[in-house]
């Protein structure tokens, strides 16, 4: 099911504002980049370290142009250990040109839709990442967009990359309340065919589709990029049997995934976050209070109950089977 | 026509095999009400503003999907994003309706019908191109009014040109031969 990983190396690095850091990654062996959907990622093996008991696997939107990549760029915010990061962005951090990087190969959850007839990019920090790369490929083909970024004052990455694609449609601002105000005004007079697409911190993204659906937005018009669940509750300690075996305890702090892979079971597994899917689970008949914490499943597919993401989701009493 | 659709017809809206008349969407800013007038459509249409009130951009009547269409793309063109579409007629013009709408940019989530009659399709031929509009059921005949041809009503609507498939139904049949008689299937 997993594809293959990639053997890549850092080609250069940059430091754009501070904090923030672009690297491009080309392949180890010199030969060409696979093509990628824009708004892709790559989900780079962060290998154990001094703060990192067991390695990460993180992901990053790739912001280069998508087509024949000469390499595959990346921009990395970087969260320290002691601010709650998990230490990928640091370890990012510390690449320099020449370091080996294994990544899995570009995956795509957030592809610009292609019979829109207009696109509204709506980004916050390093959440303009992603739309970058909608940007390069809307440029090329003459679409229609406009852009709303909010950063900090002084740290507005790649400022001049959405000036030179889009031009006089974009509208950088560091006021927050100033950029919601103006997004609900925008809101009202986008054209018929139009799709949004939003991409930052989970706050500001419910704001985005909270002021969309103020608007009379369809669902299927927005279109959302997480960077992962923010800190979670470490939630009530419950019961697992797997296949049904002998029961296995969940303590609070420690989630389904974890106490599956001590117990010696093998569950596929990839961001640990609750986003890419991988770690689905089916839920067998018997199991209750199931308690949905990730961002994978439709909302359908949780009041169902017959699966449920290992690496966030909890439950009260848990039958599965691997 | 009340028994559930086999699984495999998945292009065909439920709509076109009984009539249904959907609520209105109260997510919507503004709602434009397309009415090809068939008989029932005024009731339709009566319930639908009752419903909505001041929040109707727009009410416009046309005597067929066609002069509808042009309407419809103007409409869009006059508004924006957070509008509803909704269509009452017969399931034939609400589906020619509902693909020009797609072709607009609308998504499938901002359009409601209002379907009071469903026993007329459209059937676009695979030989020649030509669209014959007829009373006909899914899985029957009707004749090409562009070639002549027998064609069978293929379960399966284009979305954005509202017609079903129809291609001839004795196409693997050698020269001469004829269909032989088969029982009425009972759908289960």
């Amino acid at each position: 099911m997993s594809a293959r990983p990639l053997d890549l190396v850092v080609a250069e690095v940059t430091d754009l504002v501070p904090g923030v850091r672009a690297l491009a990654l080309a392949a180890a062996d010199g030969t060409a980049l696979p093509s990628y959907t824009p708004g892709s990622h790559l989900v780079l093996q962060v290998p154990p370290g001094a703060e990192r008991p067991r390695g990460l696997a993180n992901a990053y939107s790739l912001t280069g142009d998508n087509l024949h990549p000469e390499a595959y760029r990346i921009s990395v915010l970087r969260r320290d250990p002691a601010d709650g990061g998990a230490g990928g962005s640091a370890w990012v951090h510390t690449l320099a040109v020449g370091d080996p990087v294994t990544s899995l190969p570009p995956r795509s959850a957030f592809a610009p839709v292609q019979p829109a007839r207009r696109h509204l990019l709506v980004s916050a920090g390093i959440g303009v990442t992603p739309l970058l790369s909608h940007l390069r490929s809307h440029a090329r083909w003459g679409r229609d967009v406009e852009v709303l970024h909010l950063a900090r004052p002084g740290r507005v990455a790649h400022e001049q990359d959405l000036r030179a694609l889009a031009g006089d449609a974009v509208t950088v601002l560091t006021d927050r309340a100033a950029l919601l105000d103006l997004l609900a005004a925008r809101l009202r007079v986008q054209p018929v065919g139009t799709h949004l697409y939003t991409c930052g911190p989970a706050g500001f993204m419910d704001a985005v589709v909270a002021a969309a659906t103020t608007a009379g937005w369809p669902t299927g018009r927005v279109h959302l990029e997480h960077f992962g669940l923010e800190a979670l509750d470490p939630g009530e300690p419950f019961t697992v049997r797997v296949d049904g075996g002998e029961p296995l305890r969940v303590p609070s702090g420690t989630s389904l995934l974890e106490a599956l892979e001590q117990a010696g079971h093998t569950v596929a597994n990839l961001c640990r976050q609750g986003v890419c899917g991988e770690c689905r689970l089916s839920v067998a008949p018997g199991s209750t209070g199931l308690v949905h914490r990730d961002l994978f499943l439709s909302d359908d597919d949780k009041v169902a109950g017959e699966s449920l993401m290992a690496c966030v989701s909890r439950a009260e009493y848990l039958e599965v089977s691997l | 026509m009340s028994a559930p659709a086999p699984p495999q017809w998945t292009s065909v809206p439920g709509w076109t095999r009984a009539p249904v008349i959907e609520d209105v969407d109260p997510a919507g800013a503004a709602h434009v009400v397309l009415e090809v007038v068939a008989p029932g459509t005024a009731a339709v249409v009566a319930r639908w503003c009752a419903a909505l009130d001041e929040r109707v951009l727009a009410v416009h009547r046309a005597p067929d999907a066609e002069t509808a269409a042009g309407l419809l793309a103007d409409a869009m063109a006059a508004t924006h994003v957070g509008v509803r579409l909704l269509l009452a007629g017969e399931a034939e013009a609400c589906l020619v309706l509902r693909a020009a709408a797609l072709r607009l940019g609308l998504v499938e989530e901002e359009v409601r019908v209002g379907v009071v009659a469903v026993s007329r399709r459209r059937v676009r031929c695979a030989h020649c191109a030509a669209t014959t509009t007829a009373a006909a059921d899914l899985d029957g005949t009707v004749g090409c009014v562009g070639c002549g041809r027998e064609l069978l009503v293929y379960p399966h609507v284009s979305r954005l040109q509202g017609t079903h498939l129809g291609f001839q139904v004795d196409a693997e049949l050698p020269d001469g031969q004829v269909l032989p008689e088969v029982a009425e299937e009972v759908s289960a």
